[in-house]
């Protein structure tokens, strides 16, 4: 009879206690779910599971389901960069992705909150381009007139906790699914799908992995963080490497701060953790050559 | 992504239970971009709330950092910004020196980005010192224009 008592007892004190029920966890080097603190949930992504999207892929960071779709559009360059295409990243959580979605606590939103997921989608496009994934010349198909533009619509189905990470993964799946049709260009300018000639791939030299840590104070920093952590973890960091060994994201930001000794920590966790993504799916994130 | 940022990161240092059920608003407008913008946003918004007389528990000062040749380079302007050197943009908190807020988006060696968080803390401490002297200088000629000066 003792431990229905208890279990009530350390339910109740959840719900009152949220941050020291937590912390008791962290203290013994554990979390809630099991975890060591900086242990990441398992990951998976899958490629081209969407057909009438150019490029596909699906990832997930243990229950976080991030699907990325790719559309490819003709747009014309910019003048300072006539040989390059573009990419333009959305990001946004269905609405069936969390029972929690939208729901305001203390005038705070926690899931869905626009501001947060905008400043994602921004973060997200920043490592893509600082890791130099791929060859923008590479969507160029006439320089200075048309180039291809690549849309990636990201969208959240499965929320449970740190959606950049599965993002960032969707996103590099998505990039090497994706396929270039061969276009002719009609005697007005216009470009036009052709019927003849191969599509091509993008030639991806590395891909960004990213790993994400919740802070809860200066002492206590967790990996990869699910939703109830996300509610009590303040501040957040997200380390971005490259596969290939070189660091590309370091975004710091929310209520708590931290020593510079403790990132570099987070550093060291991070640069390990990508190495290890590219032994774990060698089909995804291994060297694509177009 | 900066409003957000700013948001929170004053959030931690502004001291939030002095006003119940009110809601502080901080306005930023650019005037002139000269890069740095978002250190620049941050040192302001510190200042104005001093100057408000809204009590904080301790200076969110920031800076930016170029690197340049395996040397860092402390708050640079577009021209240097521009160029596609690695840069970070960091905010401290003074006194424990703890790092509030940091972006870092570009392909960088790890040994670089210690050294430019060194040269961070660094370039923000002595964004305090000259905070701290205006502000200063601005409370006593206020106490001056009172009458009530210490002599």
């Amino acid at each position: 009879l003792a431990v229905p008592v208890m279990a009530m007892q350390s339910a109740a004190y959840q719900k009152l206690h949220p941050r020291e029920y937590y912390k008791k966890f962290l203290e013994h080097g554990i979390r809630p779910d099991g975890r060591g603190l900086m242990d990441v949930r398992r990951t998976a992504v899958s490629l081209g599971s969407i057909k009438t999207a150019d490029g596909s892929a699906l990832a997930k960071v243990g229950g976080t389901t991030v699907a990325c779709g790719l559309k490819l559009e003709v747009g014309i360059p910019s003048a300072l960069k006539p040989k390059e295409g573009r990419f333009e990243v959305s990001l946004k959580l269905a609405s069936l992705c969390s029972p929690e979605i939208n729901k305001k606590s203390l005038g705070r939103t926690f899931v869905g909150n626009d501001k947060r997921i905008d400043a994602m989608a921004a973060t997200i496009k920043k490592t893509i381009a600082s890791s130099q994934m791929m060859n923008l010349e590479e969507l160029c198909i006439k320089e200075g007139a048309s180039v291809w533009v690549v849309y990636i619509d990201l969208v959240c189905v499965d929320f449970s906790g740190n959606i950049f990470d599965a993002a960032l993964m969707a996103v590099g799946g998505a990039l090497r699914s994706l396929q270039l049709p061969p276009t002719q260009i009609a005697e007005d300018g216009e470009v036009m799908l052709s019927r003849e000639g191969k599509s091509s791939r993008l030639t991806i030299k590395r891909y960004p992995i990213s790993i994400s840590f919740g802070i809860l104070d200066q002492k206590h920093i967790v990996a990869d963080p699910t939703a109830e952590e996300e509610k009590l973890l303040e501040g957040r960091l997200s380390v971005a490497f490259t596969t290939d060994g070189h660091l590309c994201l370091v975004h710091k930001e929310g209520r708590e701060s931290i020593s510079s000794k403790r990132i570099n920590d987070c550093l060291d966790i991070a640069e390990k953790y990508a190495e290890k993504m590219v032994k774990k799916h060698p089909k995804v994130f291994g060297f694509v050559a177009s | 992504l900066r409003r957000l940022t700013i948001q929170q990161i004053f959030e931690s240092v502004i001291s939030t239970h002095l006003y119940p059920r009110s809601q502080i608003s901080i306005f930023v407008q650019v005037v002139q971009s000269d890069g740095g913008d978002m250190a620049a946003s941050i040192n302001a918004s510190t200042l104005a709330l001093i100057d408000a007389g809204i009590p904080m528990q301790d200076f969110l000062t920031a800076c930016t950092i170029g690197f340049v040749d395996g040397t860092p380079i402390l708050d640079i302007n577009y021209t240097e910004s521009a160029s596609s050197g690695p840069e970070v943009t960091a905010a401290i908190v003074t006194k424990s020196r703890k790092i509030s807020y940091m972006q870092m988006a570009d392909k960088l060696p790890i040994q670089h980005l210690e050294k430019m968080m060194l040269a961070a803390t660094e370039g923000c401490l002595m964004v305090y010192e000259i905070l701290k002297k205006k502000i200063k200088a601005h409370s006593y000629s206020l106490l001056h224009a009172r009458g009530t000066a210490p002599s």
